[in-house]
């Protein structure tokens, strides 16, 4: 019995060790969030349409992301949106700008943020097929987003010279190579205080193949100052060379 | 020492009623508040709507269920159920005047079917709670189909009807109250005859699609068109030919209901979110060039941020407006907001300060 349920909680604890990114398959708890300008007489889209896990709030309890919830994803037919917002007041305070965003029900979605203990600072990946897809920083001040960086252009700033001179094919037309998860799943950023965002990133022109395009960027970004303080480019081993 | 026992005993069922009350509460699901703010409609865990008087929140009125047609995933049959069986949370949408609700309810595969409520007369009403009953006994769905197959000469058991993975399309879903409560906009969106399964395989084919708007009107108790629907309708068939741009204002969209006796044409929201647009950019290159190079610099900036504003004031307007028209509403934001900027850059211009 006592083996048995050592079994299940050392079975436990290798599921949380992987799980480093949540989905909303595996998120149950949720918190109403009612959108502002509703017309008199008519529901709450916000309400309705859209979902703030609990896990996407700060610990200052005044922001959060909100995301389309399964119905709006499953009949909107064109652009979907997730929402920073602040929660008293509800308002919104902006669009996260993602070409992939996540919505409930995503197929190899997933999310993961990371909030400065002062809740100053949010940094935000949000998950794609073969690792992490996109990656925000965002700065509020007085109650409002003060700045949203997009980290995934800027990661992609300092690989792109490195994928030219390969001369190798494009992962596919619009994004020459994609993040992957190679060494482990833990997030390739990670925010150190309000201050900094330690990048240790791999990323290939083809995650399928045995052979392919591969580079690894360690960097560091400074948040007050909005660039790059430290980076590094270099070439991981392939599988085959292991 | 009996007595204590008592007191305890008595204290402990006191406290597991308050609990379990307010785990009740917890799982109330607030679907939308009065114009008024008077009162609110609330599902409970068990799938009823309550009418819950804003001032005695103790006291409520029940919104009658009724059966409607539900079609279950891979089911070819439909089935008759309870309108509070279905477990989706309804959309309801209340007249301005308050004397009607409109309960939008999903059927499955995205479907959805609407039951219009209208309030007793206020005399009849106890304690002040509002009272509703369904407004047509033999179901306002059935009269909206009815209305279209007449109009269209179809008959309305050759719509909807599922193929052989139980997949169907039959909905008739909310546009707008208008300002007057005297006519709700509703759709109406089926499929025509017997599906065919094509060789190749793929979706099935339908001999043709029904699509109507059209208005209950709750003065005649009666659905009617006018012109703004008739065109809209006719345009909704010319855009079947695929002609439609995927961000531009659908051609059939209707995003207001008509006060009775003052029907008149749809307003275009893209003329108008044009019109602004152009007297923004004037009034914007007006402003510029009376400032100074350091004011300049701070109002590019300024704009290029209310340009986000504009697009997530669309995105919210299009929402709240739950319009099924959703380019035309984005649109309609857009305009909106853009008027605004318009009359502030104005008086920015006419009072010569630079923010």
């Amino acid at each position: 019995m006592l083996k048995l349920l050592n079994f299940v909680l050392f079975s436990g604890t290798l599921l949380l060790a992987g799980t480093s990114v949540r989905g909303f398959e595996d998120t149950t708890e949720r918190v109403p969030f009612h959108g502002p300008d509703k017309r008199p007489g008519y529901p709450d889209a916000f309400q309705y349409r859209y979902v703030l896990p609990k896990d996407a709030i700060s610990p200052n309890g005044k922001y959060g992301l909100i995301f389309p919830a399964r119905a709006l994803a499953e009949a909107e037919n064109d652009t979907l949106n997730d929402f920073v917002v602040s929660l008293e007041p509800s308002q919104i305070l902006t669009r996260l700008d993602a070409e992939n965003p996540e919505f409930e029900g995503k197929s190899n979605g997933g999310y993961e943020i990371a909030w400065s203990p002062d809740s100053s600072v949010a940094l935000i990946t949000l998950e794609a097929r073969w690792g992490p897809g996109e990656f925000f920083l965002i700065e509020f001040q007085d109650g409002k987003v003060g700045r949203i960086t997009n980290l995934d252009e800027k990661i992609r700033q300092l690989l792109e010279p490195d994928f030219r001179k390969a001369k190798v094919d494009r992962f596919n037309d619009s994004v020459g190579f994609t993040y992957e998860y190679l060494e482990s799943q833990a997030p390739f950023c990670k925010l150190e205080k309000s201050t900094l965002v330690r990048i240790d990133a791999f990323v290939t022109n083809d995650p399928k193949g045995d052979n392919p395009w591969r580079a690894r960027l360690r960097a560091v970004w400074d948040i007050r100052n909005a660039k790059f303080v430290e980076q590094h480019v270099s070439r991981p081993p392939n599988r085959s060379e292991k | 020492m009996k007595n204590w026992f008592i007191v305890a005993v008595l204290m402990a069922i006191a406290a597991t009623r308050t609990d379990a009350a307010a785990k009740e509460k917890e799982h109330d699901y607030l679907l939308v508040t009065a114009p008024s703010g008077d009162f609110q409609l609330t599902r409970k865990s068990n799938g009823a709507i309550w009418v819950v008087p804003t001032k005695q929140p103790s006291d409520h009125a029940v919104l009658p269920p009724v059966q409607i047609e539900v079609n279950e995933e891979g089911s070819k049959d439909v089935q008759q159920i309870s309108s509070d069986k279905v477990e989706q949370q309804p959309r309801c949408f209340v007249s301005p005047d308050e004397r009607w609700i409109f309960v939008e309810i999903d059927t499955g595969e995205n479907n959805t079917t609407g039951i219009l409520y209208h309030r007793a007369d206020k005399s009849s009403e106890s304690s002040g709670i509002p009272h509703y009953q369904p407004a047509m006994p033999k179901g306002f769905d059935h009269a909206g189909w009815a209305f279209l197959c007449q109009d269209k000469n179809l008959r309305e058991s050759d719509i909807g009807i599922s193929d052989q993975n139980g997949i169907w399309r039959k909905s008739l879903y909310f546009g707008a109250w208008s300002a007057d409560s005297a006519r709700l906009l509703v759709a109406l969106d089926g499929t025509v005859g017997q599906p065919k399964e094509p060789e190749g395989g793929g979706s099935s084919q339908y001999e043709s699609s029904a699509w109507m708007l059209c208005y209950f009107n709750t003065q005649t108790g009666a659905f009617e068109l006018t012109d703004r629907l008739r065109k809209a309708d006719s345009a909704q068939s010319d855009s079947n030919s695929g002609q439609t741009e995927a961000h531009a204002a659908e051609p059939e969209a209707v995003l207001s209901a008509e006060s009775a006796g003052q029907e008149s044409p749809e307003p275009s929201v893209t003329d108008r979110f044009k019109k602004a647009d152009a007297e923004l950019n004037a009034t914007y290159k007006k402003l510029l060039d009376s400032l100074s190079s350091t004011e300049k610099t701070k109002l590019q900036s300024e704009e290029r941020a209310w340009l986000i504003e504009r697009d997530i004031f669309a995105a919210i307007h299009r929402y709240q407006s739950w319009s099924p028209f959703p380019n035309a509403s984005r649109i309609e934001g857009m305009a909106i907001a853009t008027e605004k900027r318009v009359a502030e850059l104005q008086k920015r211009l006419s009072t010569g300060t630079s923010s």
